[in-house]
């Protein structure tokens, strides 16, 4: 399963068991990605919010 | 004074107009070259922006630990203590105690020092918890690493003492930095119970904790692996420890913002309050 990278555009391949609300990191930018579909995969940038 | 010195200042100067404790310091040395003084890697990090690659400024960063502490090594005087975000003491960063081992001095204000944990945790505390140690004691950095068990250690007695050992503090307070015997936070818990059980050092955060292990996912996570996931509808993080028995049913505990103390609860339950993150394993499960 591919995405791009909301922040940088990278193509991320993401695990086939990847889950709905796990976070990844872009290989190229760093970036943590919220996992907002698994199909079709999509991905949005992870803001944390502070406790 | 040299005109990159002079910006270098006012930024600083702007800095400590934002925080009571911006320590950071500039200063010119005989070689002509500026020297730069900061507390943090994202303050080093925001300086080299400012700086856009100017090459005769030398940036020391007092958390690093390449750098000599200014104050030397401490330890503490008392069983337990806590650490506060700025030298007045006010807001809790997080308790700390004996088994978190020597300390860093940074710095020193208001009768209070600010001092760095072995896993790179920065908080102030008033002088007198604290007594001055030879340097030749050291000081460890965090290093997360994987756990190697014996030929003699089952990985399921191990597991076995972490969740007994999470389990012992069942029913104390959460409070938002929060790791001694009085009161705990969700990071707090787990940190405390890995170091205390099996002399792993994770990162104080349950963001950082995230960022380590091996990956796993929710249909083979077994007892001992941490969960993390976001408290309700925000992305506030929480983590807590997985536990799965002999029937497969599983629990998690952890220290609950939603029930203010730490609790065991069954898996269902949990995810009426957290929505999921991910899983992420420290102990192996053996075969």
């Amino acid at each position: 399963m591919k995405a791009s990278c909301p922040e940088c555009g990278n193509s991320i391949e993401a695990p086939s068991d990847v889950e709905l609300g796990e976070i990844i990191s872009c290989g190229n930018c760093a970036a943590e990605l919220d996992v907002v579909s698994v199909e079709p995969f999509e991905l949005m940038v992870f803001d944390e919010d502070e406790k | 004074m040299d005109p990159l010195q002079a910006e270098i200042q006012q930024l600083l100067a702007d800095w400590a107009q934002q925080s009571e404790d911006s320590l950071a310091r500039v200063w010119q040395e005989s070689d002509a070259g500026i020297h730069v003084e900061v507390v943090t890697a994202r303050q080093e990090k925001a300086l080299r922006e400012f700086l856009q690659g100017a090459s005769n400024v030398s940036i020391h960063i007092l958390s690093s630990p390449e750098e000599p502490p200014p104050h030397g090594f401490f330890e503490l005087q008392e069983p337990e203590a806590s650490l506060f975000t700025t030298s007045s003491l006010k807001k809790l960063t997080t308790d700390f105690d004996t088994n978190d081992g020597v300390m860093r001095g940074l710095a020193r204000k208001n009768g209070n020092t600010l001092i760095q944990l072995w896993d790179g945790t920065l908080g102030w505390i008033q002088e007198d918890q604290i007594s001055s140690v030879g340097s030749e004691l050291g000081w460890t950095a965090l290093k997360t690493h994987d756990i190697s068990l014996s030929a003699q250690t089952q990985p399921a007695t191990v597991i076995a003492g972490i969740l007994k050992r999470a389990r012992s503090y069942i029913g104390l307070p959460y409070v938002l930095g929060g790791r001694s015997n009085e009161r705990m936070d969700c990071s707090g818990l787990t940190s405390r119970v890995m170091r205390d059980e099996v002399g792993l050092v994770l990162p104080r955060h349950s963001t950082d904790q995230r960022r380590c292990g091996e990956r796993v996912t929710q249909a083979h996570m077994g007892s001992g692996d941490l969960l993390f996931a976001r408290l309700g509808k925000t992305n506030v993080p929480h983590v807590g420890f997985v536990v799965q028995d002999s029937r497969g049913e599983t629990t998690v505990i952890h220290a609950s913002q939603r029930a203010q103390a730490v609790i065991e609860e069954p898996l269902d339950a949990f995810f009426k309050g957290y929505r999921f993150m991910g899983v992420r394993r420290f102990i192996p499960q053996g075969k």
